[in-house]
This record gives C-alpha cells, structure tokens and sequence, in this order.
C-alpha cells in the first residue's frame, strides 16, 4: 500500500514526447541550422575567391531545399501562435529556442574570439593571406550567429516583459 | 507578419542570385570539364610520341593528334621542348571553403599544428620533362613548357656491369671513376650533370626526377 503511495507522489516528467507543434519547432530548428550554415559557407566561399561549381553547389542545394521549408514551417507556426498565444510558453517551443539561442550564442564567443586571436596574429606579422578576407569571413559568421541569437533574445525578452 | 515576411524574401532574392550564379558556373565547369578530358588524352599521346620517337613533333596533327579544340594550345620551342596551354573558364582547387579557410588558420594554430591558408589551395603542374595535366588550375590560360630531359641524359657505360648484389663488379669502372667522368666540365654532358657533381643533387634519382 505504501508501494503505491509512493509511485503515485513521484515525480511524473511532463513531456515525454514531443507535442505535435513541438516537432514542427524541431523542424524548424534543423531547417534553422541547414539554412544559416549554407549561407555562412557559400558567402565565406565566394569571400575566399572560390568560383567553383562544386565547391558551391552542395551548400547552395542545403539552401535551396531548407530555406523555403525554415520559411513555411516559420510563418505557420507564427500563425498559431497569434491564434493561441499559449502556444509561446510549451515546453518543446521554449526548448528548441534556448538550444538554438545558445548554440548560436556558442558559434558567436568562438567566432569573436578567433577574429580577436587573428587580428593579434596581424600585429606580430604571422599570419599570411589576405587580411581582409579572412575578417569578412568571421564577420558574416558573426552576423548570421549574432542575428539568429538576437531575435530569440528579444523574443524572449519581450514575452518576459509583456510585450507581443 | 508582413516584416517577417520582407525579410524572407530579401532571403529569397539571395538565393536566387546565387542559384543563377552557381549556374552559370556549371556550364563553364562543364566546358572546362571537356577541355581537361581532351588535354589528359593530348598529354598521352604527345608523351609517348616523345619518348618513342626521342624529339618533339612539330605540331599536334603530326603527332597524329586531331580534333584538339581551340581552348588547347601547342607551340614547339626547340627539337627537345615545347610549350602546352591549356585555357579555362573557371578555376578548379582544392577548395577555397569555410572549412579549408578558417580551419587551417584559427583551429590548427590553437591545437599547434603548421598550416597557412594559400590562395584557395592551387596546385599548378610546374615544367617538366613530360606533359602532365593537374587535376587542379587556374582561370584562363595554364602553360606548361616540356623539355624531353630523358633524350640527353648521358648513357650508362657498356661495360658497367653491376652484380646481382647490388655493387659493380670488377670490371666496371668505380664510381668515382665514372663521376670524374662526367663532371670534367670539358665533356658533352657536363651541362646535364653539373648539380650532381656541385653536390647540389645527391643521387642518380635526384638527377632522373629534375
């Protein structure tokens, strides 16, 4: 009888698969990730002078296919949202939009300090290359990382203080 | 919404420069990737021309090469080298990606390793005694200048003899006979051999590989 008490007052998980939204915000998280690391290669590719056709289709083909489906699956869930605004606050959507905030927030610190450790190279004249194009190619992954981890800040952020 | 929806097509717009960039460079990696073909099956020919025949032809079509298209250029120099230029629309490396970029300056400089990034990893086939068409060039026109080395190579003595094991035997010359031989700057083949004997060279191979 105490067996069962105690099975009863465990603590239960609340989410043990995912909701059916949640998979579709999964969706979007790798449709997220496909999309922003094709664009960082293939913009980093033609910075480093590469014209090649097959050192550029394959990142060009990932975007091709992850960009429209990032979009449709953004917008239909922006939709649902404005529909039933407690869909914000489950559990899976505030799951994948702090995994993506952080790993986005990770590849940003890296970044700035690779760009940091390569300008400091500069100044000792060890580094060979083109000084510019190496600074541009850590400023478009900054900006890609930078913009994905700002608009699920403020996101958040505004959920946190009320506003839409 | 409707931002939302701006910046999706901005995205939008992006891409589809890109895709009809990339395009375009599929039909000249196309017209490259025959050009390379042709210049492989030329090298072939003209290489075994040369060794069979111990000089190099006066053009393409008495090497008994045809068809060559006009991105492939043959101009004879000498009775022993000829130049060979290939022409490409586009560059072909080893790739010039974010990978091959940043990796090998920021990740192999923290973990210690050598590497420096060159300019999208070209290697270019440098002159030679034979014709070799690289897997990897440059846009425009690549030249190559052959020299048939191998027809002017001085010959080994016909009473050299080496044993089975290795060593000459007694009735060769030794080889500090041979080398002073070879290295009296009077003789025919002094120009040939001159590093070797400087002691710029180190081996036979060494010779053989210049």
């Amino acid at each position: 009888m105490d067996n069962e008490s105690n099975k009863s007052q465990a603590p239960v998980p609340v989410v043990q698969v995912l909701s059916v939204s949640g998979l579709e915000y999964a969706m979007q998280t790798l449709m997220l990730a496909g999309w922003s690391i094709s664009l960082v290669s293939l913009a980093t590719s033609l910075i480093n002078g590469s014209r090649e056709f097959t050192t550029l289709t394959y990142p060009l083909s990932v975007l091709l296919v992850t960009l429209p489906l990032f979009a449709w699956l953004f917008i239909r869930l922006r939709r649902q949202e404005a529909a039933n605004p407690a869909q914000k606050l489950e559990a899976s959507r505030r799951r994948f939009a702090q995994l993506t905030q952080l790993v986005s927030f990770v590849v940003s610190v890296v970044t700035l300090i690779s760009l940091v450790y390569y300008l400091m190279q500069i100044i000792s004249n060890e580094q060979t290359g083109s000084v510019w194009k190496h600074v541009a190619s850590y400023l478009v992954i900054l900006v890609v990382a930078k913009a994905i981890f700002l608009y699920y800040w403020f996101e958040n952020h505004s959920m946190k203080w009320g506003k839409k | 919404m409707s931002k939302i929806k701006l910046g999706f097509l901005v995205l939008g717009l992006i891409t589809a420069g890109l895709t009809v960039y990339v395009v375009s460079l599929g039909v000249g990696a196309r017209s490259d990737a025959k050009t390379e073909r042709k210049a492989n099956e030329i090298a072939t020919k003209l290489n075994s021309y040369v060794q069979g025949k111990g000089t190099v032809p006066e053009s393409l079509t008495a090497a008994d090469i045809k068809d060559v298209p006009s991105t492939i250029s043959y101009t004879k120099k000498t009775s022993d080298s000829y130049e060979f230029c290939v022409t490409y629309k586009n560059a072909k490396t080893f790739g010039g990606s974010l990978v091959s970029t940043l990796s090998t300056t920021a990740i192999s400089r923290a973990t210690g390793m050598p590497g420096s990034v060159s300019s999208g990893g070209l290697y270019t086939p440098s002159d030679g005694p034979t014709l070799y068409i690289g897997t990897t060039h440059t846009k425009g026109k690549n030249c190559q200048t052959v020299t048939n080395y191998y027809t002017n190579m001085p010959s080994i003595p016909d009473d050299y003899m080496p044993s089975p094991s290795g060593s000459s035997s007694s009735s060769a010359p030794s080889s500090s006979t041979m080398e002073s031989s070879y290295c009296d700057p009077s003789g025919e083949y002094y120009t040939y051999v001159k590093d070797y004997c400087s002691g710029t060279t180190t081996s036979h191979t060494d010779l053989m590989t210049q």
